[in-house]
């Protein structure tokens, strides 16, 4: 049996971009795989909801960059989904920083 | 023919029920009522925080408690707004709408407009800060927020009428990030109000009386539309009083985006 990955639940993350509102990202770790993701700040998505599927939709990657963003963005793209004060490339950004990156 | 828009105008209300209010007339044109334009006050003066935002990132609740200050979630996204003395627009039309339609960028853009247009008639330089502000001097006098659902557009913003700065940045935490990233030394300097530009007393009832006027008179000129005074339908009323309990008044909503 192996032993369970530690769960770590890091500082949340801020960051304000050119351009964009403030995101603030909070982070849990299990390993080196993200076990949860919560996107929160002054930005705006719609429709509303979508946050929610997005921040699922992190859950069991790796921070890689490139790839939270393609993933993001072909959630955007497949949902209808828009996001304004913020981006698909600054919530990656947010989820590398968070976990020490 | 010009199109004929529903004119409410409340006295000043709580929180809860201002927020209630709006969202109500949301479902009201998405079941095909009247497009409305709504002006309102707020008493007693409470914090409402964007759709995205956590109460206790935004907020001191100690103060706040403290202080009988309730903490809203809007339904809007957008950031944490102590609402005092100000006057709220709120803008409720079917998203097909030709008049406000396009891409949320423009939409917030054209929306605003009316507003600017009014402070400059009133000597005032305001201008539109992209995403959703309006400044005067590199100063935030309006900040407005915007959802779109149920085809619907609902829109909705303040003008502050005066600021009182300490009881702000008691009730409001100011992220270090944001405010250095505008090169404010200080949130007084980030933030200004009506009675900081004009001679008039803006708690004066006729002032007040008058402002309203030429709020609802500046939309209804930009927009081609013609403001027929009203007030809730019956079934507004209901929803409205459903919509504080399940919501505004709902520590799980107030705190759904908490980690």
């Amino acid at each position: 049996m192996r032993p369970a990955a530690a769960v770590m639940q890091f500082r949340p993350v801020e960051l304000k971009r050119e351009g964009e509102k403030l995101l603030r990202l909070y982070l849990t770790l299990e390993g080196d795989t993200i076990a949860r993701v919560r996107i929160t700040g002054d930005f705006f998505v719609y429709p509303e909801e979508a946050i929610e599927t997005i921040e699922a939709s992190l859950e069991g990657m790796k921070r890689e960059e490139e790839e939270l963003i393609r993933r993001i963005e072909t959630l955007i793209r497949s949902r209808g989904i828009q996001l304004v004060g913020i981006s698909a490339e600054t919530i990656a950004i947010a989820v590398v920083m968070a976990g020490g990156g | 023919m010009m199109d004929r828009w529903r004119l409410i105008v409340d006295g000043p209300l709580q929180g809860s029920r201002n927020m209630a209010v709006d969202y109500a007339i949301l479902r009201e044109v998405a079941a095909g009522g009247t497009p409305t334009f709504r002006l309102y006050r707020w008493y007693p003066p409470a914090v409402t925080i964007g759709y995205f935002q956590v109460r206790e990132d935004e907020t001191d609740a100690v103060a706040c408690a403290a202080e009988g200050i309730p903490v809203i979630r809007r339904i809007t996204g957008g950031g944490a707004v102590f609402h005092d003395h100000e006057i709220t627009y709120s803008l409720a039309v079917p998203l097909e709408d030709r008049r406000v339609a396009g891409t949320v960028a423009d939409s917030y853009r054209i929306i605003v407009g009316p507003l600017i247009g009014l402070l400059g008639d009133m000597g005032i330089d305001a201008a539109f800060r992209p995403i959703n502000d309006i400044t005067v001097e590199g100063r935030k006098i309006s900040g407005s927020a915007q959802t779109r659902r149920e085809g619907v557009l609902l829109q909705h913003g303040t003008l502050l009428l005066s600021v009182d700065y300490d009881r702000m940045f008691r009730y409001l935490a100011v992220p270090a990030v944001k405010s250095s990233g505008r090169n404010h030394a200080s949130p007084r300097q980030a933030i200004t109000a009506l009675d900081q530009w004009i001679s008039d007393d803006v708690s004066d009832r006729s002032f007040l009386d008058e402002l309203t006027g030429r709020m609802a008179d500046a939309y209804a000129e930009s927009l081609g539309v013609v403001m027929s005074p009203g007030g809730l339908t019956a079934r507004e009323e209901e929803q409205s009083l459903s919509i504080e309990e399940e919501l505004f008044l709902n520590g799980h909503w107030n705190d759904k985006r908490k980690k």
